[in-house]
């Protein structure tokens, strides 16, 4: 099936970037044979979602040229279960533990509190981000579903919840489908509040309640 | 000294005096003017220091309370320190534990803003050794070299262990080994260094414990705004110059290094210092609350131009006072020629006039004192000049020792006063029988020479000659000088008049001109005598009846014949000392009471044999004349027919032969003419 999709926030058409369709639990995917892998550097993810299909696990690397640069992986739900400790290049990669329940999970470094991503599990491989999109609109394409009843999941990070659309396949027909998402701003930035794994905050605040590095205008 | 020299060595002393406490005002005035100049650009630059040290200072605590209060922080030093490992570092060994912590602040302490250009940051373990720092890049290798090696970044840590939560001081900036490379971006100057503990909180029994500390130098001083009070600033550490204003001028590191020297001092006040031999203010900058360290700050304001005005305004001076002291210099040349010639003039005058030069005047036309000087020299010369003339003229009167007794107003008295003199007549026989047979120059020339030799007698006999008229002199004895013998030496004086004027007139004979003889009359009596006659014309001389019969006997002796005729007065004064026979009772023209006349015959004891004998004679021919035998008498007086009394007497008795004089005559003979 294929079709269009917008993303819009606050009602306006906004990027559509790193949007993730994929095709609900009606279809049971095999266990990846490799870990997916997300690397850090530069103090950065290098990918903002990365699918994984269930049962996977996730590779995170320490890719910094420096050798003295520690990560700390860690997703802020403790059910989830991920945090890396805190390595270095020269260290071992870290290796999620099989990821099963379906549904975006946030990780973040808890030494650089400017580092985030979505680990987002799949429930097979009928999925595609849109990692190439430029402006509020993209278009997807699914192919080779099984022909019946499904449910077409759309999601932004961006949107409270991911969106679920009946689709009904037939066999040797394109589905067409456009779907808006809706999404606000303030979902979006929320991710950026975020403390420390151990509940803290990464820096203590500036005596103007700003904090030191975020706006070089407040020390000129 | 003389008088010209020193008056202008007063004067000219007088101005440079002037000048100078001119000059000295001038600079004084120049120096106040200056000095809230400068006390205003020392003023500004220290409170733009100042100021900007806050600012650096408010800076760093803005850096410096997240720093000190950033959970990683406190966690990464609280296992470097080995207490606990909160971020789950690791490390078995204090080295491994160290490493981590360090890479781990490696890892995200670069989030803190800091300007490359300017700050510097560092995170400093308990141990005092460098944990993270950032001073542009790559500089932790320098920092951690500061930090172990640094005085200054120790006293501060020094300050914040022992104590102090915070702390602040001045900091040079990271003092390089000489072989290291230059921290990239950081430039040596002033910095505002400040630290803070970092306090890793533990529940336990140990409390809060020091895990290490934050340091922050934040932005080097500007130079660029203390240079535009006018004044300028130099920073040192340790005696050396850090940073100055001076820099970028002529012999500007001269100034630095000898400003740098004079702050080395530790001076506790503003002064007055000459840098590099330029004149300035100093004051060493005290910044309240701060860790005394090696650095220390100076404000310095150049006198250079001060100096400068007050050299030009004192140059100024010394040209007008120059000029001045040439002017008062002429004027004092001057003023003193001026002052002096006149004196000098009348020195000299003076000094002629003791030589006895009376001729001398000195120019008077001055209205001032010296005129005043010269006009009062001049009437004294006048009056020196009027009373030698004086006494030359009472010379040709007077003995010279009279004369300038009289001159001299010694002794002598020419008031009007009645006393006892003796005076004398005397007139040349027949002169005006000479006077027509002669020229006026002819009869002048005698007279003088007749006169002169009278007078010079007369003189040596001590007489005062009064008066001529014509050929006649007046004389008298006994005024004004006292002369207890005059009556005898007018006798003596008129005996050897008479030998002189008869030598004359035989001379005169001698030589083809008129002979002559001269008559004498001598009394002695109360005068009056003194200066008489108008104020301009004063005559010092004798009036009364004395002098009267003086003048009639003098006449008198054509009666009878004589010369020298004398009144009893007179005789009976100077008998012990002349020889004189009676001649007669005479009652002169106006006098009741008649005078027994002598006449001088000689000086006593002096008489020839023949005079002698014509005296007895003519003295018992008297006798019987006035006796009325006058036929008796005749034959006497006609037995001595060269006599002239004889011959008188003899008429008379004829006279009285024929016509008896009557019954009460007492042989007096009274005279018809003066």
């Amino acid at each position: 099936m294929e079709g269009v999709i917008t993303v819009k926030r606050d009602g306006q058409p906004a990027y559509a970037k790193n949007t993730l369709v994929y095709l609900g639990d009606t279809v049971e995917g095999a266990k990846p044979t490799k870990p997916a892998l997300m690397a850090q550097q530069g103090r950065a993810f290098d990918k903002v979602v990365l699918p994984i299909v269930r049962r996977g696990v996730v590779r995170f690397t320490n890719e910094e040229t420096l050798e003295n640069i520690y990560h700390h992986v860690f997703s802020p739900d403790p059910k989830v279960g991920i945090n890396s400790k805190k390595y270095r290049p020269t260290d071992d990669p870290y290796d999620t533990r099989p990821l099963d329940r379906v549904g975006p999970i946030t990780v973040f470094c808890d030494i650089h509190k400017e580092m985030i991503s979505t680990v987002y599990v799949v429930p097979n491989d009928f999925y595609t981000l849109l990692s190439s999109a430029e402006g509020a609109t993209a278009p997807y394409k699914l192919q080779g579903i099984p022909a019946g009843k499904h449910k077409l999941t759309v999601w932004h990070r961006s949107a409270k919840a991911p969106l679920e659309v009946d689709v009904v396949i037939q066999d040797g027909k394109t589905t067409k489908l456009d779907i808006t998402l809706e999404g606000t701003t303030e979902i979006e930035a929320s991710l950026l509040k975020h403390q420390r794994r151990d509940k803290v905050d990464y820096r203590a605040l500036m005596p103007d309640g700003g904090s030191p590095g975020e706006s070089e205008d407040k020390w000129k | 000294m003389r008088f010209g020299p020193r008056l202008f060595l007063i004067l000219s002393g007088l101005i440079v005096a002037l000048v100078v406490l001119t000059a000295t005002i001038a600079s004084r005035i120049l120096q106040r003017t200056y000095e809230p100049v400068s006390q205003r650009a020392i003023s500004a630059a220290s409170a733009v220091i100042l100021s900007t040290i806050d600012d650096r200072d408010h800076r760093a605590r803005l850096l410096l309370r997240p720093l000190t209060n950033d959970a990683r922080i406190k966690g990464g030093l609280t296992a470097r320190a080995g207490l606990a490992d909160p971020e789950g570092l690791g490390g078995k060994t204090d080295e491994e534990r160290t490493k981590n912590a360090n890479d781990y602040f490696e890892s995200f302490v670069d989030e803190y803003w800091v300007d490359d250009e300017q700050d510097v940051m560092m995170l400093v373990g308990a141990d005092g050794t460098l944990a993270y720092g950032e001073a542009g890049d790559g500089a932790r290798s320098l920092l951690e070299n500061e930090v172990m090696n640094n005085l200054q970044v120790s006293t501060l840590l020094g300050a914040i262990a022992t104590g102090n939560e915070s702390a602040r001081m001045l900091w040079s900036g990271p003092r390089l080994r000489s072989d290291a490379p230059v921290l990239p971006g950081l430039t040596k100057g002033l910095y505002l260094a400040a630290g803070s503990r970092v306090v890793f909180h533990t529940s336990g029994i140990g409390g809060d414990e020091v895990v290490g500390a934050a340091l922050v130098a934040s932005h080097r001083l500007e130079l660029e705004r203390v240079s535009a009070t006018g004044a300028d600033a130099v920073f040192i550490d340790r005696g050396k110059p850090i940073d100055s204003t001076f820099r970028s001028r002529d012999a500007g590191s001269e100034i630095e290094d000898a400003a740098a020297a004079w702050l080395a001092t530790k001076p506790t006040g503003k002064a007055a210092v000459t840098l590099a031999g330029v004149p300035h203010y100093a004051l060493p900058l005290a910044v309240p609350g701060l860790v005394e360290g090696p650095v220390k700050a100076g404000v310095f304001y150049s006198r250079a131009e001060e100096f400068e005005r007050i050299k030009a305004a004192q140059t100024e001076l010394a040209g007008i006072g120059l000029g001045v002291v040439l002017l008062a210099m002429g004027i004092a040349v001057a003023l003193s020629r001026n002052l002096s010639r006149p004196i000098n003039q009348i020195s000299e005058a003076a000094g002629r006039v003791a030589k006895g030069d009376l001729q001398v005047t000195v120019p008077a036309d001055r209205k001032d004192e010296l005129g005043d000087l010269a006009r009062r020299f001049n009437e004294m010369v006048q009056g020196l000049k009027e009373r030698a003339l004086a006494k030359d003229a009472l010379g040709r009167y007077l003995s010279p020792e009279m004369a300038t007794d009289v001159v001299g107003g010694k002794g002598l008295s020419m008031q009007g006063q009645r006393r006892e003199l003796t005076i004398l007549f005397c007139d040349v026989a027949g002169f005006t029988t000479i006077s027509e047979s002669l020229e006026p120059e002819a009869l002048v020339e005698l007279l003088n020479q007749y006169l002169d030799a009278m007078v010079k007698v007369l003189l040596a006999h001590g007489a005062y000659v009064d008066k001529f008229e014509g050929d006649a002199i007046m004389a008298f004895w006994n005024a004004p000088r006292d002369s207890a013998d005059h009556a005898t030496r007018a006798c003596l004086s008129i005996l050897e008049m008479c030998a002189e004027a008869k030598r004359i007139s035989i001379e005169w004979k001698a030589a083809g001109k008129p002979g002559f003889g001269v008559r004498y009359g001598l009394n002695t009596g109360p005068a009056i005598v003194g200066n008489m006659g108008a104020t301009d014309k004063i005559n010092y001389t004798a009036i009364g009846d004395t002098v009267n019969l003086a003048s009639r006997l003098e006449g008198a002796n054509k009666q009878y014949g004589t010369e020298l005729m004398i009144s009893e007065e007179t005789y009976a004064q100077a008998k012990d000392h002349v020889e004189a026979r009676e001649l007669d009772l005479l009652q002169v023209k106006g006098k009741l009471k008649p005078v027994r006349v002598f006449e001088l015959l000689a000086r006593k004891g002096q008489l020839t044999g023949l005079q002698q004998k014509v005296r007895s004679d003519f003295a018992a021919g008297l006798k019987a004349y006035r006796e009325r035998r006058f036929g008796e008498a005749k034959a006497i007086f006609e037995s001595m027919p060269a006599d002239g009394p004889s011959r008188t007497f003899a008429a008379r008795c004829d006279r009285f032969l024929a016509q008896p004089p009557p019954a009460d005559w007492d042989g007096t003979y009274a005279m018809q003419t003066k």
